[in-house]
């Protein structure tokens, strides 16, 4: 009776693991059930090319923008898929420029400049920045960029690794869901033309869904997350609209803009309004209008926003930063409100409405 | 983006507005500092009682006197202005003397501005130097 007891107590105690999983609560996921269920198990086929650059191309989205990067889809910084062959920074096959540079193959290197005219006419007066151009092998394989971005990068280089990883995997799902429902609606099981563009569309709408998942999946599992720097991509669906309208683009932009680059300043226009942001995704700043000799904060009114906007950018970016009062070039009777200067100048910006004066203050390094 | 500034009764705080309204805003970084939406839509509200220096001359210090003693100030910036009068409507319209400042010249209690917004959608009210059309 005691062995069959004892028996029965070790028996248990094997169990117990078992019974105790089975009875412990399931942590959520933001990956919706029907694509993680048994029945949207990917072939071999599906997994390769779903993890190669479809992961890219489905945040790009289905339809190319100016950029090559997706309209209405934020772009996440992207990680080496070669993982740690060009360095152990798995960043460095994107130039540390994972803003800038893509690699969605994982075998291409490279920066964005052709030349050493080009690579300086973005370096400016910067001269650690002149030594990068001087240094680099244009049009070798090994060539690197020191793109102005990349200085924003170096000062928001803490990205959360369960920010990338979840976007990833809900985008990964979202592909495979999109080849599934493909199927199911009797396509060819190939990659024709209208299959892929029809997948790529399907994953570019659930690719949007996804980023939202994964963001905030990626903000709720806490941890001290920090998003770093997300492309606000989704600002490009609305640049087509805002070029057409000229709707959604912040007073004063458009037109200094336009003043800028006719005295040569170059003006990354796809980068207007690049949104960044902090730790746990609060969004910290935005650049209004990014140039070869820094950033430009725009504003018209009273300009009571200015001083926070200049401060949070200041403290994001490693280029000169300076506030640009463009109610004159706007055509408006309105100025920045005494105390606003008054707070700027105490803070180290010159403020002024002349585009003239604004290059000369960036030229000199912008905040004193 | 662009500005606008909301001046509430001392007291006001965007983590209990935003719980009252049901807004939708989320933070995970400060009690002080809520977004809703991304992209174009992104509105960030902050509570930013740092800009109480611009409001001690005419017409804003006129203006404000209505929400009393020690207000409550609030920085909202947004691309759509539509965005923004959604958010600042849901999160104000429950309090009485509530100001909102375009930084234009535009200056109107949360009901004017409600109102004003509802009749005239396509009306861009960021920018305007006053309710005249």
């Amino acid at each position: 009776m005691l062995r069959a007891l004892s028996l029965l107590v070790a028996v248990l105690a094997t169990l117990a693991p078992s019974l105790g999983a089975s009875a412990a609560p399931r942590l959520s996921s933001p990956i919706p059930a029907e694509l993680t269920s048994p029945s949207s198990t990917w072939s071999a086929t599906d997994a390769r090319i779903a993890r190669g650059p479809a992961i890219v191309e489905a945040l790009r989205g289905p339809i190319a923008s100016e950029s090559g990067i997706a309209p209405g889809l934020p772009v996440f910084l992207q990680r080496d898929p070669s993982g740690f062959v060009d360095s152990v920074n798995v960043y460095a096959a994107m130039a540390n420029d994972p803003i800038n540079n893509r690699d969605p193959t994982g075998r291409e290197t490279g920066g964005r400049f052709d030349s050493y005219e080009e690579c300086m006419g973005w370096a400016g007066a910067h001269a650690d920045l002149e030594q990068s151009c001087r240094s680099m092998s244009y049009g070798q394989p090994e060539q690197k960029s020191p793109g102005v971005l990349s200085r924003i990068w170096n000062r928001v280089q803490a990205v959360d690794d369960a920010a990338i990883a979840a976007a990833r995997a809900v985008t990964e799902n979202a592909i495979g869901s999109a080849q599934l429902a493909a199927r199911r609606n009797s396509l060819p099981d190939s990659h024709s033309p209208s299959t892929d563009a029809l997948i790529a569309k399907s994953a570019g709408d659930l690719g949007e869904t996804s980023y939202r998942s994964g963001r905030d999946h990626a903000l709720a599992s806490g941890g001290g997350v920090v998003l770093g720097v997300l492309l606000e991509k989704a600002m490009a669906k609305a640049s087509a609209l805002r070029r057409a309208k000229n709707l959604l683009r912040d007073p004063g932009v458009p037109e200094l803009t336009e003043a800028l680059k006719a005295r040569g300043i170059k003006v990354r226009q796809d980068l207007e309004g690049l949104q960044i942001y902090g730790e746990n995704g609060s969004a910290i700043t935005d650049l209004d209008v990014v140039t070869n000799i820094g950033i430009i904060q725009v504003k018209t009114g009273a300009g009571k926003g200015a001083l926070g906007q200049a401060l949070n950018t200041s403290r994001v970016v490693d280029l000169p930063v300076a506030v640009f009062d463009a109610n004159k070039l706007v055509g408006s009777r309105k100025s920045f409100g005494p105390h606003v200067v008054r707070g700027l100048e105490k803070a180290g910006y010159e403020v002024t409405d002349d585009v003239d004066a604004l290059i000369a203050i960036l030229r000199a390094g912008g905040r004193r | 983006m662009r500005d606008t500034f909301v001046i509430a009764p001392s007291g006001a705080g965007i983590q209990t507005l935003a719980r009252v309204s049901g807004s939708g805003l989320y933070s995970h970084e400060s009690p002080t500092s809520m977004v809703s939406g991304d992209g174009p839509q992104l509105v960030v509200i902050a509570e930013a009682q740092d800009v109480a220096q611009y409001y001690v001359e005419a017409p804003e210090s006129a203006a404000i006197r209505v929400c009393g003693d020690d207000p409550a100030f609030f920085h909202v910036r947004f691309r759509d202005h539509h965005a923004a009068a959604a958010l600042i409507i849901d999160l104000f319209k429950h309090l009485k003397s509530v100001i909102v400042d375009n930084d234009h010249g535009l200056l109107l209690s949360i009901s004017q501005f409600d109102k004003l917004t509802s009749d005239r959608p396509n009306w861009d009210w960021s920018t305007a130097e006053s309710e005249v059309p």
